[in-house]
């Protein structure tokens, strides 16, 4: 059976199956945030390194840098904040990529 | 000749230098399209060697294999299905490890692979050396290293690529070592080999590994595919909660950390290892660049800067460079019109000014060449150079807030924030906006700008009804505009832009590069050329739609009897002025009609020409061309001393100025009786309550094809009491009964205007849909007509002034403004738990509030 969530992008009931064992269900309001008591990566501020802690697929943002190739315990640093302070921009891996913070609060982190 | 062409693609990630690689493989032959049913763009192209044809595929970037975006989509299916002979899988060799994600993906495909490692120079300048034999023993693809933008290696790489077409290369398949997962992989592709009853088109590894990952698409295109659905599918799904039991990492994780495992082990073992540590300093030039660039101060005005010029060059520069070109459009005209039945006193042959009409629509686009090869240009620079995705980081958050994004900077540029854009390029340039509802958002606001088509109405608007308050006038017109864009962007894809795709905006700040002329050229040349064969058919269909409308049904036979009688009277006078001169021998229509044309093109080689002197040397041109003429006839135009030509001369003239006055209340007239003019008239009850009637109306239709035919109907219509008034003084005039709230009126219609054929077309191209072309046109008329409406109605009733009016308009777009900054929309993310979106938006809003405490500051 295939959820048709967004015109042209399907998610199986697979990926959500397998995933809603893996993380808490979603809708008991446990976020992954709080469960793990863990920063995320907007939370920082530009200089800071550290290591990504989870990565998501259920989320977007978690579902592209997997794409890239960028797995949990990746290092990553935050370069720097746009003037106005959003998008951020961070290098993972050697790459420089800039982040909206609203996208990257689904990014958990931990010291590196 | 074994395969007439073979058709090979190139893949690669995103700043590769694919393009580069692609252009310096097929050189100009090539042609670009867009895939079918994406926006996505698709270039092909070939190249001989020994006498063989090679045909090569320019996939767009990508990351991955994951079809996640459409790119990714793109590229994955063509792998899968286009039937290619080899995949060239183009590298950076300064970011070796990263670019492996994507190769050991091609690799677990199966399609036959070589590598092309390019950029060695940049990497070389980080003090990587890189042994390919090494690389090639692990990938088990032959690797052809390359320095492109030197030019360094494409003929190796043109003859390597024909070679790996005739000889297959030892497929030794380094697969990836899924370590825990493994036992699951050949469960799959067990299940996979049963259900093998269709000839079998996905490699059965990879489809399992893909199955694994939880990927719907391949999930669909297996389910195609074989007859029972249910087995691989099913096991899969089993599997994959299975493996996360026991091992305690999503099988997605696990499978992207294995990949990595190896490439990174891959790319240890042939780059230097001590050098490798070097890496860690790299990049320290665009590092540098970027702390000025992207500074909280300087960068913003970097941008203003970048963008003024731009706009200076392209617009500006644009339009001075089209004075040149024009007169070629002019003379292509002047040669159409030469070979064209010539016109009669007042009878004008229907083939005649129907060729005009199809020449002057389509010269009127071709006239934009000349800014969009600047313009394209300039872009071209800008994307080659890295600079655009720091635009974006810039400007985001602001854009954001309405719908728009970060890369909607420069189309809103060029379409006119300010003073004069154009919509064309404006809307061609969308193309890079990823993201599809803030592109979409983007295309059809951008007709709103000022563009500078409308400004000869707004300038002679304001001449004529704002004089005493020309600066507010012109500063309200100048910025109104963008201040009706932000709320429309936002209102638009809070509404019909709802259910459209929004993307992530993970942006890749690529290193800076110097673009190279070449590069440049080339992007520039294929996008005007794209913008001219898309748009020349459509403006010619147009064109044809909108003279039936402006000359059927035409004038009858007693309004012709009328002007009949006064062409005769013209010419009796005509003949009565000179008879007793040399010239009272000309009796003949035909004759005179030949003094008159004669001296029109004096006349328009005066004006062409410009000074006294240049007439003379142009009339001296004219009798050095057509020495048949008779000598009687350049005595009249040129008349010298002769009191007689004097005489003779004065009476052609207002022979010349009666007929042209004659053709003008004939047009006028078939204006009058045209479909365009009855749909005018029919539309006078609606739009009275704006304060058009049917004139303006008419003028208004008649700008459909361009805006700038609004002022030449308008001088049309409204009559020429005097001649020599200038249109400002004859609609101030009472008795064009127009107040300045009327004018307003005008304005905000004018500002609201629907995009022109041109604009209109290119949104049909970059949208891809014709549906979104009308709404273009559409919506702007509905909003249109509901502020001049709002302005003359309400403006009428509380009895305010034109300019009261005007001040108050533009309070309520400021408020608009704020209101729409103001609106949340929800920009995705984790949609498919919008539960847990609210929750952990406030578990933001707290992270926030605690961020100093939480300061991860290690340095």
């Amino acid at each position: 059976m295939l959820l048709r969530t967004h015109p042209g992008r399907t998610v199986s009931s697979v990926t959500l199956q397998s995933n809603l064992h893996l993380m808490k269900d979603p809708g008991d309001g446990v976020t992954p945030t709080e469960e793990h008591e863990g920063m995320t990566l907007d939370q920082l501020q530009p200089g800071s390194i550290c290591r990504i802690r989870r990565l998501s697929s259920e989320d977007r943002l978690g579902r592209r840098l997997l794409a890239m190739g960028v797995c949990p315990g990746s290092t990553l640093r935050v370069v720097r904040n746009a003037p106005l302070r959003d998008p951020v921009e961070v290098e993972i891996d050697g790459r420089f990529l800039s982040l909206r913070r609203a996208e990257a609060r689904f990014i958990e982190v931990e010291a590196a | 000749m074994r395969s007439a062409a073979a058709v090979i693609a190139l893949a690669g990630q995103p700043n590769c230098g694919k393009s580069t690689v692609f252009n310096a493989l097929t050189g100009a032959r090539q042609h670009v399209a867009n895939w079918p049913g994406v926006t996505v763009e698709s270039k092909r192209g070939w190249y001989r060697i020994d006498g063989r044809r090679i045909e090569v595929v320019d996939l767009p970037g990508a990351y991955s294999l994951t079809a996640q975006s459409p790119e990714e989509r793109v590229a994955r299916d063509f792998l899968l299905r286009g039937n290619i002979a080899l995949a060239v899988n183009v590298i950076d060799a300064s970011s070796l490890k990263q670019s492996l994600n994507l190769t050991l993906q091609l690799r677990e495909m199966g399609t036959p692979l070589l590598i092309n490692l390019n950029m060695m120079d940049a990497a070389a300048r980080r003090g990587l050396s890189i042994n390919t034999a090494v690389l090639e023993r692990l990938i088990g693809a032959p690797v052809v290293p390359t320095s492109m933008k030197k030019g360094r290696g494409v003929k190796e790489l043109a003859r390597a690529l024909a070679e790996r077409l005739d000889k297959p290369w030892p497929s030794a398949t380094p697969s990836i070592d899924y370590g825990p997962m493994e036992p699951f992989l050949r469960a799959i592709e067990e299940r996979l080999a049963v259900e093998d009853s269709t000839p079998w088109t996905l490699p059965r590894r990879w489809a399992a590994v893909r199955l694994m990952e939880g990927d719907a698409e391949v999930q669909n295109l297996i389910q195609q595919d074989t007859k029972a659905a249910g087995g691989p599918i099913a096991l899969a799904a089993e599997s994959r909660i299975a493996f996360a039991r026991q091992t305690g990492e999503a099988p997605e994780v696990h499978i992207v950390r294995s990949r990595r495992c190896l490439a990174e082990t891959i790319a240890a073992a042939c780059t230097d290892a001590c050098i490798e540590q070097q890496k860690r300093g790299a990049r320290p030039l665009s590092e540098r660049i970027d702390r000025i660039v992207c500074h909280p101060i300087v960068g913003p005005l970097i941008l203003l800067a970048v963008i003024y010029l731009l706009y200076y060059l392209s617009i500006v520069w644009g339009y001075k460079l089209t004075e040149y070109t024009w007169p070629v459009l002019a003379g292509l005209r002047r040669g159409v019109a030469s070979i064209m039945p010539t016109a009669g006193f007042i009878d004008i042959p229907l083939i005649r000014s129907f060729s005009l009409w199809l020449v002057d629509s389509i010269a009127a686009l071709l006239n934009y060449v000349p800014i969009f090869f600047i313009l394209f240009s300039l872009i071209a620079v800008l994307e080659d150079s890295g600079y655009m995705p720091r635009m974006a980081f810039i400007m985001d958050r602001v854009l954001r807030r309405f719908g728009l994004h970060g890369q909607s900077v420069l189309p809103m540029v060029l379409g006119g924030v300010y003073v004069g854009g154009c919509a064309v390029p404006a809307v061609m340039s969308c193309k890079g906006i990823p993201d599809e509802r803030s592109r979409l958002a983007t295309i059809l606001t951008i007709p709103l700008l000022n563009c500078t088509a409308k400004l000869p109405l707004h300038f002679l608007l304001i001449n004529a009804y704002f004089a005493a308050h020309k600066g507010f006038a012109m500063f309200f017109i100048s910025s109104v505009s963008l201040l009706l864009v932000l709320p429309i962007a936002k209102l638009l894809s809070l509404t019909a832009l709802r259910e459209k795709e929004t993307a992530l905006f993970v942006m890749e700040m690529p290193d800076y590069h110097l673009p190279t002329i070449r590069g440049v050229l080339v992007k520039a040349l294929e996008r005007v050329w794209l913008y001219l064969k898309k748009i020349t058919t459509i403006v010619a269909a147009v064109a044809i739609v909108l003279f039936v409308l402006l000359q059927f049904p035409g004038l009858n036979a007693e309004r012709m009897g009328v002007y009949e009688n006064r062409k005769r009277q013209l010419i009796d006078d005509f003949r009565r002025a000179v008879a007793g001169t040399a010239w009272g021998r000309i009796a003949g229509e035909e004759e005179i009609m030949q003094l008159i044309r004669q001296w029109d093109a004096r006349k328009r080689a005066g004006a062409a020409a410009g000074t006294e002197q240049a007439t003379a040397s142009a009339g001296g041109r004219l009798k050095g061309q057509k020495p048949e003429v008779p000598d009687m006839v350049q005595g009249i135009v040129r008349p010298g001393g002769d009191p007689e030509a004097i005489k003779a001369n004065r009476a052609l003239r207002s022979l010349a100025r009666g007929r042209e006055a004659l053709l003008l209340d004939m047009r006028r007239e078939r204006l009058e009786n045209s479909l365009l003019g009855h749909l005018g008239k029919s539309l006078e009850p609606v739009t009275a309550r704006a304060g058009f009637d049917w004139r303006i109306n008419v003028a208004l239709l008649s700008a459909l094809a361009a805006k700038e035919s609004a002022v030449a109907t308008l001088g049309a219509i409204y009559e020429p009491a005097d001649p020599r008034g200038s249109l400002e003084e004859r609609l101030a005039s009472e008795g064009a009964g127009l107040t300045p709230l009327h004018a307003l009126a005008l304005m905000l219609f004018m500002v609201f205007y629907p995009p022109c054929i041109a604009a209109a077309i290119a949104v049909k191209v970059q949208t891809g849909s014709i549906k979104w072309m009308l709404f273009s046109v559409g919506y702007p008329v509905l909003l249109g007509a509901g502020s001049a409406m709002l302005v003359f109605s309400v403006g009428g009733m509380l009895g305010i002034s034109g300019i009261q009016a005007m001040g108050a308009f533009y309070g309520l777009a400021l408020c608009f403004v704020l209101v729409a900054g103001l609106l949340k929309q929800k920009t995705g993310g984790g949609e498919l738990f919008p539960g847990r979106e609210i929750r952990t938006r406030d578990n933001h809003s707290t992270g926030r509030m605690t961020g100093s405490r939480v300061k991860l500051k290690l340095k």
